[in-house]
């Protein structure tokens, strides 16, 4: 009975080594390379004459990274290492840089991929079937436009954060957080790519050796970007497509006087479409329902009137609607592209009649209009 | 405890006559509902979607109905023959009216047993590789696939080798564990929702390409034919038909909560292009205040327990099946070790994941015919023949 015993828990604690094997592919932390940034540039044609892409990737250096053992770094462009390399393909050009590396490369911690104009206007299909195809890429890092050289976003140093990545990365987070940036994502634009009744949009952005700032968005026409937008144009995008509330607008009460002027500030907007279709024409009406603060003005009016503050609501309406019509004739007359999904409700809610149109013609030819509602919540701490 | 002696004594025996039941309805509704929640969850989005565009959830929900139907007739036939499985009725209905087990009923029921068994080894194979793909695919990059496969086949024929009611109250508590997260995520999913993804309500469908979106979506209901086997254990009360349905309804429900949630967010064109929607949904919903900022790892730690009791109830069901049929059920356990090295073979049998999902259409099949144009046939013909017994047997539920 002794002997059973003994024999038992010898057995029962050599089977407790199984479990202490650990992992199959374990692989430490430091023992790879994680590119937190991603850039995609067009290069020098190879010798026979293909197009070749120039890839570089920005990765975090550990111990230069203010707080580490030795604390030396300052953090900015010290704390992170660029590597480029050209391919034929962007996992071509992969390889190639991987064949720099001491390490593994780890696509998993990838918080931006930036696309540089050029490319964009040659179409990304080819690019981001790598990505999808990818499952350590996330679907929710930011696919974002650079004006001029991709590349020099990465290398842009704008001191804020240890590492410029971050920097990007909170920048687009905050401001689709507060409206002033639409929120596309990779995951979002692969969607928009695949929906014909969609048509995408990407974030646009310009980098200089200590600077990055949004500068409005990047029109696409199923996967070839073909123009762009304004900041001010792309938050009455944004209104449209009923998705953010875009950020604070200078309105001009008086029409004559351009010094005259306020800044509101759109706090939630609401957008509705009617969409009529009479024999294959389309007719839709945009009405705009929006609630925004007075943040500043620079001209006499008592605003503890309320009537002024109606007054001055219905101004604002009016200079509103004509941004946004400016907005719509550009969309319709020069890039001739439905950016503001109107196909989308069109195939959603009236499908014979999307069956039998073709939106991509259909659409400079439509008649939209569009109409603002605005109401003043608040006006600060000042009375007048 | 004096139950449970009695219990194991008579599931080795049970060749000789009657089987005491050991599973109570509940758990008879667990044992379909974690059999049926597999791989089917990570990929159904997309096999709905792309065949039934806008409409997919409306073919979920139709193919539940038929799951339905299935499982209302396989109840009946359990209630017609108590405490008989698959094996001994069929050898009853399909023989002569002397003997219950008469030569002619042995050598006609041969071809459905045969089937059946084919199907239960090849579809655990399957199972267990689809389970490996993504897990080699999505966390365990480096891993060979055969070790992934292996580990989920040696752990189900951990659970092949205990008795009958051990099954059945594993399939009771993973049940719980398996159904709140899915849900969970599904819910936390449609912070993404989008209404104009689902609509227009019926898009421009040729009925045949609907129809094949409701066969498609059959094959995920498929693993309640294991009822065939374990309702010869299980409890005849008036609730066991009742809560096997609610059985199917648990999947049903999750089914087209998932498939809603993929449609709303991704839209059926892209949905099409993802080989395992269900996990880019996990990827792309954030759950606020969590500590995870990677829902897929734990989503797919879940998940090993929902392809867990599929793998090892059929498996089951396959040594089960073999061991009743050559009328040595003692050896039952060693059966199941015996299929272990034939399922694995056949789990490596797919080239790649493309010709796994061929495989699969084909079992889709083969299951159509077990779960269903067998039931149909052997109701039909016990129905002509006048065989089994005309008043269901109602039982108390012992101790429970």
């Amino acid at each position: 009975m002794k002997k059973k015993r003994i024999t038992l828990s010898v057995l029962i604690l050599l089977m407790l080594l199984l479990t202490t094997t650990g992992c199959w592919d374990r692989r430490e932390l430091e023992e790879r390379i994680s590119a937190i940034a991603i850039s995609i540039d067009r290069a020098e044609p190879s010798e026979e004459g293909q197009p070749m892409y120039l890839v570089s990737i920005q990765i975090p250096i550990p111990v230069r990274i203010a707080g580490g053992a030795e604390a030396q770094g300052e953090g900015g462009a010290d704390a992170v290492k660029v590597v480029s390399s050209t391919g034929f393909t962007v996992a071509h050009a992969f390889g190639n840089i991987q064949k720099r590396m001491n390490q593994q490369l780890f696509m998993g911690h990838t918080r931006v991929i930036a696309v540089s104009k050029e490319i964009a206007r040659e179409g990304v299909k080819e690019l981001i079937d790598g990505f999808r195809r990818d499952p350590a890429i996330r679907r929710l890092l930011w696919f974002i436009v650079v004006e001029g050289e991709a590349v020099e976003l990465l290398r842009s140093d704008p001191k804020i954060e240890q590492i410029p990545t971050v920097f990007i990365m909170s920048l687009m987070e905050n401001g689709a957080k507060s409206g002033m940036i639409p929120d596309i994502t990779l995951g979002r634009f692969y969607i928009s790519v695949s929906n014909p009744s969609l048509q995408p949009i990407l974030n646009y952005v310009r980098a200089s050796k200590e600077d990055i700032s949004w500068i409005g968005v990047a029109l696409f026409d199923n996967q070839k970007m073909i123009g762009e937008l304004t900041a001010k144009e792309s938050w009455f995008l944004l209104h449209l497509r009923n998705e953010n509330t875009g950020g604070n607008l200078l309105i001009f009460p008086d029409r004559g006087d351009q010094r005259e002027h306020m800044v509101i500030r759109p706090m939630q907007i609401d957008t509705s479409n009617k969409i009529q279709i009479v024999d294959g024409k389309v007719k839709a009406h945009y009405e705009v329902n929006m609630q925004a603060n007075i943040i500043e003005k620079n001209f006499d009016i008592d605003l503890s009137d309320s009537k002024n503050i109606e007054k001055l609501a219905r101004v604002t309406e009016e200079a509103l609607e004509e941004e946004a019509k400016k907005l719509i004739d550009l969309l319709q007359k020069k890039y001739k592209i439905d950016s503001i999904k109107l196909g989308q409700q069109i195939k959603s809610y009236h499908y014979s009649d999307w069956q039998k149109m073709n939106w991509k013609e259909e659409f400079p030819k439509a008649d939209i209009s569009v109409s603002y509602r605005v109401e003043f919540r608040r006006i600060g701490m000042q009375m007048r | 405890m004096d139950r449970n002696k009695q219990s194991s004594v008579t599931n080795e025996n049970s060749q000789e006559g009657s089987i005491q039941p050991v599973i109570s309805p509940r758990q008879s509704a667990s044992l379909i509902a974690s059999t049926m929640l597999g791989v089917g969850v990570l990929t159904l989005p997309r096999a709905a979607a792309s065949e039934a565009s806008e409409a997919a959830w409306i073919t979920v929900i139709l193919g539940a109905f038929f799951a339905i139907i299935a499982i209302v007739m396989i109840t009946r036939l359990g209630f017609r023959f108590p405490q008989k499985d698959f094996v001994q009725y069929s050898t009853i209905i399909l023989g002569t009216n002397k003997k219950e087990r008469s030569i002619l009923g042995r050598i006609l029921s041969t071809p459905f047993i045969l089937v059946f068994l084919g199907y239960s080894l090849v579809t655990t194979a399957l199972i267990a590789r689809s389970f490996g793909e993504v897990v080699v695919n999505a966390v365990l990059r480096d891993t060979p696939l055969e070790v992934v496969i292996a580990t989920m086949l040696i752990t189900s024929l951990i659970l092949v080798m205990y008795d009958i009611e051990v099954l059945a109250r594993v399939n009771e508590i993973l049940l719980p564990i398996i159904v709140i997260p899915v849900l969970f995520i599904a819910l936390f999913s449609f912070q993404s929702f989008e209404l104009v993804n689902l609509l227009p309500v019926w898009p421009q469908l040729q009925i045949k390409e609907f129809l094949s979106g409701v066969l498609i979506t059959f094959f995920a209901y498929q693993g309640y034919e294991i009822i065939t086997i374990f309702s010869a254990h299980t409890f005849i009360t008036k609730k066991t038909l009742r809560l096997n349905i609610i059985g199917l309804l648990i999947p049903a429900f999750i089914y087209t909560f998932i498939v809603i949630a993929g449609v709303s967010v991704f839209g059926n064109e892209e949905l099409a292009l993802l080989m395992w929607p269900t996990l880019e949904l996990v990827k792309v919903t954030q759950v606020p205040g969590l500590v995870l900022e990677r829902m897929e790892s734990a989503f797919l730690g879940v998940w090993v327990a929902a392809v867990f009791t599929t793998t090892a109830n059929l498996y089951y069901v396959a040594s089960y099946l073999f061991s009743q049929y050559v009328g040595g059920m003692r050896y039952r356990r060693w059966f199941g070790l015996a299929f272990l090295p034939l399922i694995f073979l056949i789990s490596l049998g797919p080239q790649n994941v493309i010709a796994l999902f061929d495989w699969q259409q084909y079992i889709g099949y083969t299951g159509m015919l077990v779960g269903l144009i067998f039931p149909l046939i052997l109701t039909l013909v016990a129905k002509l023949r006048k065989k089994g017994v005309k008043q269901i047997p109602y039982q108390e539920e012992k101790g429970r």
